[in-house]
């Protein structure tokens, strides 16, 4: 694919991962890629302003061309990288597996909802090990995710780029590996798509791990299946948490880890403890000191 | 409603106290809340109309209460799971779901924020794709 790429115009950049065969990774997000020189790319002359990406969920980059030329497709290890024009209509054709591009709302910004919030396309996000893509069909707007666009607890933008809302409700159209492909096409609810991730469902696809993609019963609407996530944990967990005892939290795991991982060492540690709290303390340090270095040789 | 004649009524419905609150205001409803908990009850809430409320410290103490607070992002996984489930048997078993009070285009996702943020009626909103 060639097309005409004109200089002072934005254009998005798509990089997929290619194995050692040179075929075209459905996984790309799994690769890291360092995009070309400029003479490798036959822009010319260009200053194409290049940097590294991760492919994948960071993949899509807006480069400005300071230069007219002729982009095209262009293969480098361990990557593929397709310039791309803003105005989609030009474009010859649309990746093999599906649509590039998809339409997004964002934010790159936090502040006022009318201010920071975009509406435009960007590249398709794919699903890695374990994950499932959804087409969306409902979004859910829950105040946590307008309380996080507007930067109600202080802590900033946690991606440069925020697709918001956790909840969503579509059909699964692509699966990652270790994911069974009876998955694709079956209707489902989403929950914490934009939750220790940056896209969430306000989107034409979102990517979440499989365990929070929930079948969607035959008669819920979709509109009603974006609904259940944050809502629906939230009353359950609220109804039901009484009955959490101390034994069940996850701190108790992580000490019985703990003291489970540090068992070898455990004589050491009881022997200092005769001794004094501070020498249990370099005993336990010692001890994972030891692990560590187990670990890594 | 005054929070004395609050607490008449909900003493009304439980006599011997409530065992487990689900609070959606704290700082709001925490003097009804201390005032209507049974002994050794609870509380789980999710929102706050204040950020930092005074708590009516010794009344608590005094019933051994518990208070759970409850952020859905970090609900343990196996909590969560459990919820999805029994989430689906209510939707199997015929629950309609939740009302929705407004659906919005993608493209106009700004007023479906400003919408949360000063709703003119309750109930879900919806970006429809």
């Amino acid at each position: 694919m060639d097309t005409t790429v004109q200089a002072g115009q934005s254009y998005y950049c798509v990089a997929t991962a290619v194995n050692s065969s040179g075929v075209e990774s459905a996984w790309s997000n799994e690769a890291q890629a360092t995009l070309p020189s400029s003479s490798q790319l036959g822009v010319s002359p260009s200053s194409v302003n290049f940097g590294s990406i991760i492919v994948g969920s960071n993949a899509t980059q807006i480069v400005t061309l300071a230069d007219s030329g002729t982009a095209s497709v262009v293969r480098f290890k361990p990557g593929l990288v397709v310039f791309l024009p803003d105005d989609l209509s030009v474009l010859g054709e649309r990746g093999a597996g599906g649509p590039l591009f998809m339409k997004a709302a964002w934010y790159e910004k936090q502040g006022a909802a009318r201010d920071v919030l975009t509406v435009g396309e960007m590249g398709e996000p794919r699903p890695r090990t374990g994950e499932v893509r959804i087409r969306v069909a409902a979004s859910g707007v829950n105040p946590g995710d307008v309380k996080k666009r507007e930067n109600a607890f202080g802590v900033g933008m946690p991606y440069p780029r925020v697709i918001p809302h956790s909840d969503g409700a579509g059909t699964v159209d692509a699966v990652g590996k270790g994911v069974s492909e009876e998955w694709i096409g079956r209707r489902v609810w989403c929950y914490g798509a934009q939750s220790y991730r940056p896209f969430g469902t306000a989107a034409e696809y979102t990517v979440v791990p499989l365990q929070q993609a929930v079948p969607l019963p035959e008669a819920v609407p979709a509109e009603q299946g974006a609904c259940l996530g944050i809502p629906g944990i939230t009353a359950h967990r609220a109804v039901h948490v009484w009955r959490v005892r101390s034994r069940d939290a996850p701190y108790w795991y992580k000490a019985a880890q703990v003291r489970l991982e540090l068992a070898p060492f455990s004589s050491r540690i009881e022997r200092e403890r005769e001794s004094s709290p501070l020498a249990v303390l370099k005993a336990i340090r010692k001890s994972l000191q030891v692990r560590a270095r187990m670990r890594s040789s | 409603m005054t929070d004395e004649r609050l607490v008449e009524r909900i003493q009304g419905f439980a006599p011997t106290g409530v065992n487990h609150i689900v609070e959606v205001a704290f700082a709001a409803n925490i003097n009804v809340d201390v005032a209507v908990l049974a002994q050794g009850g609870s509380i789980a809430t999710y929102a706050t109309n204040a950020p930092a409320p005074d708590i009516p410290f010794w009344q608590f103490v005094f019933i051994n209460a518990r208070i759970f607070f409850v952020g859905s992002d970090d609900v343990p996984a196996e909590a969560k799971i459990e919820a999805t489930r029994a989430i689906n048997q209510a939707l199997e078993a015929g629950w309609q779901g939740l009302g929705i009070a407004e659906t919005f285009p993608l493209d106009d996702i700004a007023q479906a924020h400003e919408f949360v943020e000063h709703p003119t009626k309750s109930g879900r909103v919806i970006v429809t794709v």
